[in-house]
């Protein structure tokens, strides 16, 4: 079935029921997944998926209905039943049409090597960094992912937009432990839209080194106020917290953004400068178009501190009068199936944080008392307070600029958006992360609290 | 569809599965969202699926598609087997039980899909206008969802056995404001059950109430950091069940020994005060479920009683990995998702203090009050709660609100200080991820629990 027939044929339907406008979605997507249990393969998976999700306008009523296809009779109950769902709700001032079409402005990021990968090459890169994440046999490695996917999908609206992208990913993540009686373990991540720059011995090792600096962890005693290096995949997950949500116009428009009415104006340090770049080459949600068929465009979010711009879905950009800035997705970094389901959302194609020009271990050398965490419990922000504490699994104590210790089972304590206005300094380890590429940031203004 | 999922089977036994199994759903959600007062969104799912699993010496190998078109059918059979072999684990063969027959339908007072949408819709809209209780609500989000499951599992055991799954749930979020300070507040009644689940709802004292403690949040404090007498309410309670003794006691992580409650059945592992369950059966819960995505029953599983370590929760191969029965806790996110160790209604059992008899023993501690998140730590132990608010108690009273705040510590060691717990069970519905996706959909929670823990804010 071509996604080009199963959106037509669902758009017919719609229209065919009285819909003034109708808008199709097709995902089609194939993922192979490698799960290791106990240093072994446990489990190699092929998965396909197939299917539409329809929005209509009726008298200025919304409708929206999706499913799973496997003929394209499918797509036209789809198309039906969004049809149908309109008589069922209030009209909507907002929402008067759907996108128009606009050339594409940026190139896609998705590799189609991805769309015939064997689950045997995916096997031997998992093989890989078990082997080296276990020489030494002092580590194992209890439980892994790799997962390797190629997503076609298509926009097609009653208005004559077409946007087709191609998207692929690859997304591995493994945890080390270390053998015997002091427990500590390691977790490494990769995301990449092939599998030409994954590095499996160097993971591998990564994964290593981290169990070994866990087992050596002792539990934090008293309180301690400290700079902190945070690195890339911890930060991504506190920047998507607080960043993302306050940068989000849907949140804006709904008054719970912190950062209401501050375009133009200084809401972090001068040393923070990001952008949102559709053309970035790592970027694994990377393509011309949104999932509303809008043109993806490169933009300055954060300037020097300065928040620049907003970023927004069509219906947000319709609530304020502003163009669309082509950020309505429905694609994930880690999960290739359902995204026909999934609800737009409003999110960057690819967060690129400028790089300093210091590594990360001439960070920490410049530091009087610090901290480098290697792994929180889990990196979440109140977003709209921006309150965080978060248990520490791993962190390197610094004092003078040396690695004094390594400490756990304690609570980093703060403020996200207060640290952000604190940063002493940006790494030059550029790293890619879902949806993001960033290096290490050292921040100010946290606490560090322990069980003494 | 019976038929191809039978000839599925025969092809993957014929190409020398030791144990296969085909499993198919057919899901139909309902998302309704209001925000501000206006319908945000108003989505229908409707997906089909089957996953074909074939294991071959330890190994798994595993299929999904959505049509059930005979040659990708058989194709797929094919590919689930030769991708068992391209595994390298090693494991018992998973020894034959108990099968099972039928099609089990729930019993439902009402069943949503006979619920007419605008109900639904006016239901949602009437959450959302009760928390409009003055202008310092400056959002308001109400949610409506509806989730129904069919299932079906075959096995070459013999298992052929379909079921139906049913879960409401609605949810209100107001946000309040100051002009300086914005805030927060949630509160969700949800379960497995028809229509009926959420019509027993009173919307306008739900939305209410909500957008009142939204307000008041507004002026609470700091929370005090360090170790401290932490009296953790029915959430935080089962965050404690779920997130660290539950993990670490699902047999998976037992039989890698990656649990730090491996090879602890029949040690003292808490205060005698407790005792902790997952409980697959509990009428109306979020988390029950009739059968597990493997065709196992579903039943109540002891973990902890009077602090001592019973046993690990189980699917089919862990069970034979360790010589017991399964326990009906394999379960998969959905057809493309593996099935592996997962729990469904975790809790620690009720105790016989009242809260107010727990509160005026305490001379300087914290209260909380609604969970944020949480996370699992099976190889430290380690807990974390992200709670969204506590109260302060100073000399048996509570004095003073607090904000957004954590507990930590290991958890042997708090349990190891409980030295009261409540008279009043209650579970707390929502969804759990292992790692950080495959999520199912399970309750959590206890009484309130009296004991010592680490505590930090902002």
């Amino acid at each position: 079935m071509r996604l080009q027939d199963i959106a037509e044929e669902a758009l017919r339907a719609a229209k065919g029921d009285g819909s003034d406008e109708a808008e199709a979605y097709v995902t089609s997507a194939r993922a192979v997944s490698v799960y290791v249990d106990g240093s072994k393969l446990k489990s190699v998976e092929l998965r396909s998926d197939i299917g539409i999700s329809v929005r209509v306008i009726k008298g200025l009523r919304v409708g929206q209905s999706s499913r799973s296809v496997a003929e394209v009779s499918d797509a036209a109950a789809c198309g039906r039943d969004a049809a149908k769902v309109t008589k069922c709700v209030p009209k909507d001032p907002v929402f008067m049409h759907f996108p128009y079409p606009e050339k594409a402005r940026s190139p896609g990021a998705g590799n189609s090597s991805m769309a015939s990968l064997e689950p045997e090459e995916l096997a031997h890169h998992a093989r890989d960094v078990v082997h080296a994440a276990t020489a030494g046999k002092k580590t194992s490695v209890p439980k892994g992912l790799a997962r390797a996917y190629y997503v076609e999908g298509l926009v097609v609206n009653s208005n004559g937009v077409h946007a087709p992208r191609k998207t692929s990913g690859v997304y591995m993540h493994f945890t080390t432990m270390t053998l015997g009686s002091s427990r500590g373990e390691g977790e490494e991540y990769h995301f990449g839209t092939s599998l030409s720059d994954f590095d499996a011995e160097v993971m591998g090792k990564a994964l290593k080194r981290k169990a070994l600096d866990a087992s050596r962890a002792k539990a934090f005693k008293g309180t301690m106020k400290a700079d902190v290096l945070l690195q890339p995949q911890e930060l991504a997950e506190l920047l998507r917290g607080s960043v993302g949500f306050a940068l989000n116009a849907e949140n804006v428009n709904r008054k719970r953004s912190p950062w209401i009415g501050q375009v133009g104006k200084e809401v972090a340090s001068s040393l923070l400068t990001i952008e949102d770049d559709p053309s970035n080459a790592s970027g694994i949600l990377c393509s011309p178009f949104d999932d509303e068929g809008v043109p993806s465009t490169r933009k300055k979010l954060l300037e020097n501190g300065a928040l620049k711009a907003l970023i927004s879905d069509h219906y947000n950009a319709l609530l304020t009068e502003t163009p669309a800035t082509g950020n309505g997705v429905r694609r994930s970094a880690m999960e290739p199936m359902y995204q026909y389901s999934s609800p737009v959302r409003i999110a960057p194609m690819c967060a690129v944080i400028s790089p300093g020009n210091k590594r990360p271990d001439e960070i920490v050398a410049e530091m009087e008392s610090g901290l480098i965490v290697q792994k929180f419990s889990a990196p979440e922000v109140q977003p709209i307070t921006g309150a965080l504490a978060l248990e520490v699994r791993c962190a390197q104590v610094v004092n003078k600029g040396e690695i004094v210790g390594t400490v756990d089972h304690c609570l980093l304590t703060g403020n996200m958006y207060e640290a952000l206005r604190h940063i002493s300094h940006v790494g030059s380890d550029a790293t890619v992360s879902a949806g993001m590429n960033l290096p290490s940031l050292s921040v100010g203004g946290l606490e560090l609290v322990g069980s003494g | 569809m019976r038929d191809l999922m039978r000839l599925a089977m025969d092809r993957m036994l014929d190409l020398k599965a030791e144990f296969c199994d085909v499993r198919s759903e057919s899901t139909r959600d309902m998302r309704l969202m209001v925000v501000d007062g206006s319908v945000r969104s108003l989505e229908q799912d409707a997906s089909e699926g089957v996953c074909l699993r074939a294991r071959v010496g330890g190994a798994w190998g595993c299929a999904s598609l959505v049509s059930a078109e005979k040659k990708k059918m058989l194709e797929a059979a094919e590919t689930a087997v030769r991708s068992a072999r391209l595994g390298n684990a090693t494991g018992v063969r998973i020894a034959e039980g108990r099968t099972e027959k039928g099609d089990h339908r729930p019993k439902l007072k009402l069943h949503p899909a006979e619920v007419p949408i605008e109900e639904k819709l006016e239901l949602v809209l009437d959450l959302d206008r009760a928390q409009r209780v003055n202008a310092k609500i400056v959002n308001s989000n109400s949610v409506y969802l509806e989730a129904i499951k069919r299932s079906t599992v075959m096995n070459s055991f013999g298992t052929d056995v379909s079921w139906e799954e049913v879960r409401e749930r609605v949810m209100v979020q107001p946000v309040a404001s100051d002009g300086g300070r914005t805030e927060l507040f949630y509160d969700i009644s949800d379960g497995t059950g028809g229509y009926e689940v959420v019509k027993a709802v009173d919307a306008n004292a739900m939305g209410k109430e909500a957008a009142k403690e939204a307000i008041k949040m507004l002026k609470a404090e700091k929370c005090p950091s360090g170790k401290h007498v932490c009296i953790t309410d029915p959430q935080i309670s089962g965050l404690l069940a779920h997130e660290v003794m539950g993990h670490a006691s699902e047999a998976d992580e037992i039989v890698k020994k990656r649990s730090f409650l491996t090879d602890v059945v029949g040690k003292k592992v808490a205060s005698e005060q407790i005792t902790m369950v997952d409980d697959g059966t509990v009428p109306g819960a979020h988390g029950t479920i009739q059968f597990d995505d493997e065709g196992t029953r579903a039943q109540r599983t002891m973990i902890i009683e009077g602090g001592v370590y019973e046993g690990y929760m189980h699917s089919l191969e862990t069970a034979a990995e360790m010589g017991v029965q399964p326990t009906g806790n394999g379960r998969a996110e959905s057809t493309s998702r593996r099935v592996f160790v997962r729990m469904r209604n975790t809790f620690f059992e009720k105790g016989d203090w009242k809260l107010e008899e727990i509160i005026e023993g305490v001379k300087f501690g914290v209260l909380t009050d609604k969970a944020i998140s949480g996370m699992e730590d099976p190889v430290g132990g380690g807990f974390e709660a992200k709670v969204l608010r506590g109260f302060l108690i100073e000399n048996g009273e509570v004095t003073k609100m607090l904000r957004t705040f954590s507990v930590t510590g290991k958890a042997l060691e708090i349990l190891k200080t409980t030295d009261a717990v409540g008279n009043k069970l209650e579970l707390d519905g929502g969804t759990c991820g292992k790692g950080i996706e495959d999520f199912v959909p399970v309750s959590s929670g206890g009484p309130h629990c009296r004991s010592v823990a680490v505590l930090g804010g902002s």
